[in-house]
Order: C-alpha cells, then sequence, then structure tokens
C-alpha cells in the first residue's frame, strides 16, 4: 500500500485526512484512487496533460521528483508520498 | 441588506450593512488565494468565487452559506491535454438564470455549465473563431474578463477578452462576430489601429433597460454603442485621461454611467486625485465626484473592482489596488471608507437583498 501525505490546505478543502493509505503501483494509480475518495482532488494536483501542477513539489520515499514531472512515474509498494506547496508566493 | 464581496490577492473579503452606511467586516474566507471574481446567483442563492490557487489551478468555488463554507468546484474548466493553451486563471463568472453560468478564463475562453457549475464545457466555437490568432496577453494575462447575456435577446451573448476585443455571439454561443470597429487599439501602428479584433477592450458594461445600450472602458478611450456594438461613438472627451480599467452603468438610466480615470503610467489617477466620473448624458459631458476620497492617492482600480447595488438611490462601491473599499451610498456625491489594509482588490460584488 502507498501512504500519501496531503497539504492540510488540501485535505481541509475537500474534507480529506491529511494521511492516506491507498494502492498503487504508478503515481497516476494514486491520484486516481485519491480523485474517486475526493472527487475533483486530481484536477487540483495534475495539469490536463498528466504533469504535476508547477507549484507543487512532491517526494517519494524521501527523493524530489523533477518539478512538474509526469505521473506516469513507477511506485514501490511500500512507497510514501508527500505532496508539498512549493516554495512560492509572497 | 447589502453584502459586498471584495475579492483580493489573498482571500475573500465579505461586508455586510442593513442600512448602507454601518458596514460589518465578516471574517476573511479563502484566505491566501487570489480571488478574481465572484458572483451571486438569486435563483439558487450560491456564490460563486473564482479561486485562482497558485498551488492548486483556477476552480470555480461554490458556497450556499455566503461564504462560510465552500466546495471545491465542479469539474471539467480545462482545455484538453492536447490544446497548446491551458486554463490558469477565472476572470469572470456570470450566472444567467436556469443553471446556466458562464465562465471566462485565462488563456483567454468561455466555459458555460447548464447544472450551476457542477461540470464545465467550453464554448469552442468563440476560440475557434479565425480572428482567435489577433488575441494576446496584456499586462495582466491573456484573459477573457467580461461576459454578458442580453435580457432582450437571451440567445445573444458578448464577451470581452484583454488583448482580443469584444465579440457577440446571437445563437447561444454558435457563432460569434468581433464588434469592436470603431474601437482604436493604439498600442498598434498607426495606419493600423482599428482592426476587426485585438482591441484591448478593459470592460464593458450592458444595459438592462435599453436595448442595445452598451458602455465600453478601452485601453485609451471610453466608448458607447446604441446598437449592440455594430458601432461605437468615442465619448472620453469629457474626461481627464480616457484611459482606464472599469466602467459601470445605471441600471435605469442607460445614459448614467462611471469611470476611474488613470494615467497611462503608472495607472495612478491624473494627478493624484482618486476620483470618480460620472455622465448623465450619455457621455457628452462628465463631472468629477470625489468628495471624501483621499488626496494624493497613489493608487487605481482594477477592472472588476467597482460596482453597484442597484438600489435607489444608486449605491457604488470600489476598491483599489493599495486595499482601501470606498462606498458611496448617493449615487457618488459622497464616499466613505469601509476598509483599508486590505490586499490588492481585483473585485468588487454588491448583492442587496431584501
Amino acid at each position: 500500500m502507498i501512504t500519501v501525505h496531503l497539504p492540510v490546505t488540501l485535505a481541509d478543502a475537500f474534507g480529506a485526512e491529511p494521511l492516506v493509505t491507498l494502492p498503487g503501483q504508478t503515481l497516476a494509480d494514486v491520484l486516481r484512487s485519491l480523485d474517486a475518495r475526493y472527487p475533483g482532488m486530481a484536477a487540483w494536483l495534475v495539469e490536463p496533460d498528466g504533469r504535476l501542477r508547477p507549484h507543487l513539489s512532491v517526494f517519494i520515499s524521501g527523493h524530489r521528483l523533477p518539478p512538474q514531472s509526469h505521473i506516469s512515474v513507477r511506485l514501490q509498494e511500500d512507497s510514501d508520498v508527500w505532496v508539498l506547496q512549493a516554495i512560492s508566493g509572497g | 441588506m447589502v453584502y459586498l464581496l471584495v475579492g483580493t490577492a489573498k482571500g475573500l473579503f465579505r461586508f455586510q450593512s442593513d442600512n448602507r452606511r454601518d458596514w460589518r467586516a465578516l471574517s476573511p474566507v479563502l484566505s491566501g488565494d487570489p480571488i478574481y471574481t465572484s458572483a451571486y446567483d438569486r435563483e439558487t442563492g450560491t456564490l460563486y468565487a473564482g479561486v485562482n490557487s497558485e498551488f492548486y489551478g483556477p476552480s470555480v468555488r461554490r458556497s450556499r452559506d455566503w461564504g462560510e463554507n465552500w466546495d471545491t468546484g465542479g469539474s471539467g474548466l480545462a482545455y484538453s491535454a492536447d490544446d497548446p493553451e491551458r486554463v490558469t486563471r477565472v476572470w469572470s463568472i456570470r450566472p444567467a438564470g436556469g443553471g446556466v453560468v458562464y465562465a471566462g478564463v485565462e488563456a483567454s475562453g468561455l466555459f458555460r455549465s447548464l447544472d450551476g457549475g457542477d461540470t464545465w464545457a467550453e464554448v469552442r466555437a468563440l476560440r475557434e473563431h479565425p480572428t482567435h490568432a489577433s488575441w494576446h496577453a496584456g499586462y495582466g494575462g491573456k484573459c477573457l474578463h467580461t461576459v454578458a447575456v442580453c435580457p432582450f435577446h437571451p440567445n445573444r451573448i458578448y464577451i470581452a477578452c484583454s488583448s482580443g476585443g469584444i465579440y457577440r455571439s446571437d445563437d447561444d454561443g454558435h457563432t460569434w462576430q468581433p464588434i469592436n470597429q470603431g474601437i482604436r487599439a493604439e498600442f498598434l501602428p498607426e495606419d493600423q489601429q482599428y482592426p476587426e479584433s485585438g482591441q484591448c477592450v478593459h470592460k464593458f458594461w450592458l444595459s438592462p433597460s435599453l436595448p442595445g445600450r452598451l458602455w465600453l472602458q478601452n485601453h485609451g478611450g471610453v466608448y458607447r454603442s446604441d446598437d449592440g456594438g455594430d458601432s461605437w461613438t468615442y465619448v472620453a472627451g469629457g474626461l481627464p485621461s480616457d484611459f482606464g480599467f472599469p466602467i459601470v452603468g445605471h441600471p435605469e438610466d442607460p445614459d448614467r454611467a462611471y469611470v476611474v480615470p488613470v494615467e497611462r503610467w503608472p495607472r495612478w489617477a491624473p494627478d493624484n486625485v482618486l476620483s470618480v466620473y460620472r455622465t448623465r448624458d450619455g457621455g457628452v459631458s462628465w463631472e468629477r465626484l470625489n468628495r471624501g476620497l483621499p488626496e494624493p492617492a497613489f493608487t487605481g482600480v482594477l477592472r472588476d473592482a467597482f460596482t453597484s447595488d442597484a438600489e435607489e438611490p444608486l449605491g457604488l462601491y470600489f476598491g483599489t489596488t493599495s486595499g482601501e473599499l470606498f462606498h458611496s451610498a448617493d449615487e457618488g456625491e459622497t464616499w466613505q471608507l469601509v476598509a483599508q489594509h486590505l490586499p490588492r482588490i481585483y473585485s468588487v460584488v454588491a448583492v442587496a437583498e431584501s
């Protein structure tokens, strides 16, 4: 199972728990499951072309994905996914 | 009761009053996110806000309790994956009755919902118009910022985008025509300043009382149309500057309109005297209305930050780029400060509820 840590602001907007456990072999699988549980959440995280939104920072088991990575990235069975708001704004 | 919905760079601020003199501030909501626009659908009691999150993208979110609680918006407010453009911001929300809601977005395009905002679909014929290549990004972005549905001909829709111009559909959005004839594009070479499209229209206002009457504040030039935009008359002769962003008409008297002139650069009021100007004769003459407004003022008013409440006498409201909110309960004769020290104000909406 994949453990997903959501930003508090995102979790609050959707009435979600900030820590979610989901099945999946890719980040896309995880986002699909998240979207099924919290309709609309995937569109808040991913552009229509399947790339992460530019001001999000995603770590998988401690390693940061390059900005705007495609969500086809593969996960391990016990991956720990952190979704963070990237440093931006003023 | 009058509610004011003030969209800012860092959230939506709300004020209410039952006498239009004493204003009570409610707690800010949607804090931290830029709110370019909001709207209220009287039929359903739904409040809409265009939330342009830097992190999570644009959404049209809804509240049924005057903004205390918000949903996360509907689905479909995006261009397709293979589209060269993306939807990056919501600039305009226009409930049109019967569950129909329009949303104008950046990059300039129009979406329509038939179910109150649960699902959205693009009105594709607009971006498919052959003049689409003439649309560009202005200083604020490439945005479709104004949508109006004609109360006399419900299949007639007007939109404006910056830059791009004003367009009209007479068949519910199936086909569109640019209606920019006579509107000057001062940023083009001298011999090309009256193109079919590509003008930088900053705002237009459609009269609900006189068929065909429109007021338009251009990137240089204030114009009036009496024929649904087929032709335009320049009416800025009596203003200290013909540059500005918002324009507001009077709901009952089609010959009255209000603008906030600014200099071309740095987009402050001329001579730093922040003023609303009013015409009562269709734009032939204009009078300055600034009693109660600060002077000098190094500030401006953005295109959606000026509105009226449709009460009698007409209440006027505007917010500045430096976060002050002003109100007049006597059609601009005198002004009072409602709030200050807010973030940069993008939009002001007034809702009068009996």
